[in-house]
């Protein structure tokens, strides 16, 4: 019982592991050319063994192919060939271009058109270049310009008397003037570009270049100028006979410092807010 | 005028067994190498060492003898310019055969906007054409000359009831002797697909032979 068993089950696997005949059409073209894998081409052997009409069909592919093969050779005589090499030749001969007659072989590889385009980037490259720094040479030339004139004010401002530290009455005998110094230069930064002149007498104010500042006009040490952070300052300067006012304004435009001096030796600062 | 290196580089092994398939490869590319620096007899020479397969392939694809010396022509023009661009490690051959496939593609299209809709391989005076361009100085007689050419034109409206890629596929496989990967280099394609190609051609190709031995044999 078993045995049987066994023997059919061998059958019937070997029945399914057998190709049929639809797979072995699709298989056929491959097979005559020997394209298959060394498995398949075996199965395909196996079935055309056993099947006669698949076997016929291998066999009327393989004609065909050698029928293709033959029938497929062209017959041209050799003067066709001469014909299409002398076509092509005489083209290539037109679409050459003729050579620069006598300096050609020492200039030609110069004159190539590849060559003439690198040669005209790099030129413009360069001159690119050259106006890019002429362009910075002009812009630091004004800045030594501007800067020169900043040390030609500061020279123009270094003769004036010096500023006196201790505020003095306006009437009092101006006193000598300090020694004349080698002019230096100065920032700007902390120093007012603007001094407002307000007298009593002429309520309105005169805004005069600090340059033009008289030497009897006191002004406040510039210590204290720095110490309370001025950035924008106003002197005000009294020119009356008793009292010499002066103010100060601070960067807070609440805060406002201003200096009564009556007498040369009685100076009364007061602070207004 | 063929040059000595044409003459070697046009024999088969079977006719110059002495000459090795490297010595070939080396004087091609020589011959190459030369073209490409401007020299134009070098360049007739690798026009003769390389036109039977340029013609043949042009003729197998586009079924016609003046298209194909159209085509032939185009192609060695293409080379000669794009000489240049060609990469030595790569197989001439296979770029040979690409650019006439690309010409026999763009000589199609063409000639399919020209005549649209009419059988181009059925057209009139084809075979006369065909049979002009054989030499009736061989030595084969009237009879055989004919049957020959019978059979020419037969494979030529068999290969034309291919699909162009089929036939592409069929020309290079079966009648160049190219292996499947080398046709899928050439064609861009993957082996499979070229494989698949060359399965359906045959089957049509065997179609229209069984065709016409049943149509001969009801003439008969």
């Amino acid at each position: 019982m078993r045995k049987r068993l066994r023997r059919t089950f061998a059958q019937l696997s070997d029945t399914f592991k057998r190709m049929n005949c639809a797979h072995a059409a699709k298989l056929i073209p491959l097979h005559i050319a020997g394209e298959l894998t060394n498995k398949r081409a075996a199965a395909v052997a196996q079935h055309l063994r056993a099947c006669a009409h698949c076997r016929a069909q291998a066999r009327e592919y393989a004609a065909s192919r050698a029928w293709l093969r033959a029938g497929a050779q062209p017959a041209f005589e050799d003067h066709f060939y001469d014909e299409i090499r002398a076509n092509v030749l005489s083209q290539i001969r037109q679409t050459q271009r003729p050579a620069p007659p006598v300096a050609a072989p020492l200039f030609a590889p110069l004159f190539k058109r590849q060559r003439l385009y690198v040669a005209a980037s790099v030129a413009l490259l360069a001159l690119a270049g050259a106006l890019a720094w002429q362009i910075a040479s002009n812009h630091s030339g004004r800045k030594q310009t501007i800067i020169a004139n900043a040390n030609t004010a500061v020279e123009i401002a270094t003769p004036t008397p010096k500023v006196i530290k201790t505020p003095t009455p306006i009437n009092t005998p101006v006193p000598e003037l300090m020694p004349q110094r080698a002019p230096m230069f100065r920032r700007h930064v902390n120093q007012p570009q603007v001094v407002a002149v307000n007298s009593p007498q002429s309520r309105t104010p005169r805004a005069v270049n600090q340059l033009e500042r008289q030497p009897e006009q006191s002004l406040a040490p510039q210590q204290n100028v720095a110490q309370t952070n001025v950035t924008q300052q106003a002197i005000a300067a009294s020119s009356s006979a008793e009292v010499a006012r002066i103010e100060l304004q601070t960067a807070d435009p609440n805060i406002r410092i201003i200096w009564l001096a009556q007498q040369p030796t009685d100076v009364q600062p007061t602070k207004d807010k | 005028m063929p040059c000595e290196i044409a003459q070697s580089l046009l024999m088969t092994d079977a006719h110059a067994p002495h000459i090795e398939t490297d010595e070939r490869q080396t004087g091609l590319a020589l011959l190459i190498a030369r073209a490409r620096a401007g020299d134009t007899a070098a360049f007739e020479d690798l026009m003769i060492a390389t036109q039977h397969k340029v013609v043949a392939t042009a003729w197998r694809m586009l079924g016609d003898r003046e298209d194909a010396r159209d085509a032939a022509q185009e192609v060695f023009l293409r080379v000669f310019k794009y000489l240049e661009r060609y990469d030595p490690a790569q197989d001439f051959h296979g770029w040979l055969y690409r650019i006439t496939l690309n010409v026999c593609h763009d000589a199609a299209r063409r000639r399919r906007k020209i005549d649209e809709g009419s059988d181009w391989f059925d057209a009139p005076g084809h075979d006369e054409r065909a049979a002009e361009g054989l030499q009736t100085t061989t030595q084969m007689d009237a009879e055989e000359l004919l049957l020959r050419e019978q059979q020419r034109a037969l494979v030529t409206r068999a290969l034309a009831t291919l699909s162009e890629k089929e036939r592409a596929a069929i020309v290079l496989r079966d009648l160049e002797g190219l292996s499947t990967e080398e046709v899928a280099r050439i064609l861009k394609s993957r082996p499979v697909t070229v494989r698949s190609q060359v399965s359906s051609a045959r089957a049509k190709l065997k179609l229209y032979c069984d065709r016409l031995l049943r149509k001969g044999a009801r003439h008969a």
